[in-house]
């Protein structure tokens, strides 16, 4: 008889992983600070679980359409209903992206380093990821190298807004350029409600049709377990996403909480406070001892400790055993070793950062 | 038809000068109009010709219908003056008044900046705690009242509406200078007696007909844009309706 490993996709092997233990080992240990995973330290408001206690007396039915709840997602970018397809988290358009747009042996255009999940889910339907550099002077989008990269093969491209890991904006004109190449491109804006002084791409819809906006309220909102995000498109691209998830992809609790924070956008405005002040001073503390954080503009930050001489596990083991943190461990970018990334915890979790970039870093 | 109901205790010849009278102020009589002659009408009523005369007389008397001798008997009331709506796009009063030539004047009772309520947070999509602009007004046309309107738009994006001048169609303001195309409206129409306070705005007694119509009207996007409730005088509005063929044509039979 065949191997059952014989059955499988050829892909199924090939693929790279996106490796989730550490999730395992932060949930082992509750009382270590997990600034590692680009999640909200603030758990639901009682507004928010209410609302989920109030829906899960129905949950012996399928959900509708949600018409109220697209309607108000797509208030934020003035668009209807029908501009707006609802998913499990961002991770579920990140998928989907790649059977929507993408055959074996197509090409999907990504920078390096970029979120670990999409290089994974583009190869998994036999895809091929072409991985752009970041320019080496200040780790934005090789806009150039990138559009250079583009061959017939070429069915989607990716750019996160602001970047992650980088936590950096892209320039409008440089996203425009993307835009008149004509190829499908998601923006992710993840970490955008962040900035709610800096506007979502939703403008380029119009014009550009093959545009699509991927949101979640894993980050700002603090779903990351809830799981809940959205696409925004034309409805043609919507109607394409639709077909592609599952039927009732999100489960009515999720769509209850969702709507809960939405009536209550203050809840998600503290967050955000929260989160800005502690990037402000980890900004500052790392700066005072001589490290490189880049000008983040999300819920992480990215510092470049290359110049210390020591290596990127060697930090983070230290953190780890000193302070009981967890850091983001970041890949070699052009050559150097040495980064890292951190997310504000707690108040408690983020003096403990402090108190560690203090005393690692600090002049002895 | 039978124009006389036996068990009315009301006089014959009343019943007859009153169904008469609702031909002419419901414009089916026009002004000049003769009415058929007294013996088509005693046999329509199923009345003797003295009673039949009877009702002209009074109609006479009061000045509805005038007497020719050998032409007949002719209508020389007013059609009352009944403003025209058709339910067909989405029109604006002004409009509806222009088509009349007729002068239209707008009255704000009340405009404000209020929280939504359950109802209009609703019908709207709007969060619990929304605000809404409320803007209340009375319609005349002619200086006579027709319309008294309640008009719920969401907050976040028309308060500023609550600054302009809004004595004249709000649709084009809402085109103009919010840039919000009116797509499309979902209405009802219900008949109401009219209570106290809006009987007074439309200068009637307590109690009297009216239509009362919500509107739900819808942004290009699909996105409800206005509420509005209004209530029309039910002697001065008429609603025109056009409507597409009959056909006989099977749903679909449902699949689960
Ligand atoms: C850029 C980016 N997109 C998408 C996601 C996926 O998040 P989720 O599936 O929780 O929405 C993440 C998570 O870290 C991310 O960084």
């Amino acid at each position: 008889m065949k191997p059952l490993k014989d059955w499988f996709v050829p892909w199924l092997f090939t693929a790279r992983e996106y490796n989730t233990a550490i999730l395992d080992k932060a949930w082992a240990k509750p009382d270590y600070g997990r600034l590692m995973l680009n999640e909200n330290p603030i758990p639901p408001s009682d507004k928010v679980i209410q609302a989920v206690a109030d829906v899960l007396k129905k949950g012996n039915r399928y959900p509708d359409s949600m018409l109220r709840l697209r309607t108000k997602l797509g208030k934020l970018h003035n668009v209807g209903p029908d501009n707006i397809a609802l998913c499990n988290g961002s991770s579920e358009i990140i998928d989907c992206m790649m059977r929507i747009f993408l055959e074996p042996g197509d090409e999907f255009i990504v920078s390096n380093p970029t979120f670990g999940l999409f290089p994974p889910r583009a190869e998994l339907v036999g895809g091929k990821v072409v991985s752009i550099p970041l320019r080496k002077e200040d780790l934005q989008y090789d806009v150039d190298a990138m559009l250079k990269a583009i061959t017939p093969k070429t069915k989607v491209i990716l750019v996160i807004n602001p970047n992650n890991p980088t936590g950096i904006f892209i320039e409008d004109k440089d996203l425009i350029r993307f835009c008149e190449t004509g190829i499908p491109l998601c923006i992710d804006e993840a970490y955008l409600d962040y900035h709610p002084e800096i506007s979502s791409k939703d403008f380029l819809l119009k014009k550009y049709p093959q545009v699509f906006l991927s949101h979640t309220f894993s980050k700002a909102y603090g779903f990351a377990g809830i799981r809940f995000g959205y696409v925004v498109g034309t409805e043609e691209m919507v109607k394409a996403f639709n077909t592609m998830f599952l039927p009732w992809n999100v489960s009515l609790m999720s769509m209850a909480a969702a709507e809960a924070i939405l009536d209550n956008p203050e809840e998600v405005a503290e967050k955000v406070k929260h989160n800005n002040r502690w990037m402000d001073i980890f900004t500052k503390e790392l700066v005072q001892v001589g490290l490189k954080p880049f000008p983040a503009h999300g819920n992480y930050m990215l510092v470049d400790a290359t110049m210390t001489g020591k290596t990127t596990a060697q930090i983070l083991a230290a953190a780890l055993e000193t302070e009981h943190i967890f850091l983001k461990s970041i890949p070699v970018i052009h050559g150097k070793d040495g980064y890292f990334r951190v997310t504000p915890g707690l108040d408690e979790e983020n003096e403990r950062f402090v108190r560690f970039v203090r005393n690692y870093f600090g002049k002895k | 038809m039978n124009v006389i109901d036996p068990d009315n205790p009301i006089p014959k010849y009343l019943q007859i000068s009153a169904w008469i009278r609702e031909l002419i102020q419901s414009g089916r009589y026009e002004r000049g109009a003769s009415l058929p002659s007294e013996v088509e009408l005693s046999k329509i009523c199923q009345v003797n010709r003295n009673t039949l005369r009877q009702a002209i007389a009074e109609l006479t008397a009061a000045g509805m219908l005038r007497k020719e001798k050998g032409r007949g008997t002719f209508v020389c009331a007013e059609t009352p003056l009944a403003v025209t709506h058709k339910l067909k796009s989405i029109s604006s009063f002004s409009a509806d008044l222009q088509e009349l030539g007729i002068r239209e004047r707008t009255r704000i009772i009340k405009k404000s900046l209020e929280g939504a309520g359950d109802q209009v947070a609703k019908k709207l999509i709007l969060s619990p705690n929304g605000k809404v602009a409320v803007i209340r007004r009375i319609r005349s046309g002619n200086e006579v009242p027709f319309i008294y309107e309640e008009s719920y738009l969401p907050g976040s994006t028309f308060r500023d509406i609550l600054e302009m001048d809004l004595t004249g169609s709000m649709y084009q303001i809402i085109n103009d200078r919010f840039n919000v195309t009116l797509a499309r409206s979902d209405q009802t129409i219900r008949a109401v007696n009219l209570k106290g306070r809006i009987a007074s705005y439309l200068n009637l007694p307590v109690n009297s007909a009216a239509f009362f119509m919500e509107s739900l009207t819808y942004d290009e996007n699909n996105v409800p844009v206005e509420l509005l409730y209004s209530y029309y005088r039910g002697d001065k509005y008429v609603f025109e309706v056009e409507l597409g063929r009959y056909h006989i044509e099977e749903d679909n039979v449902h699949q689960d």
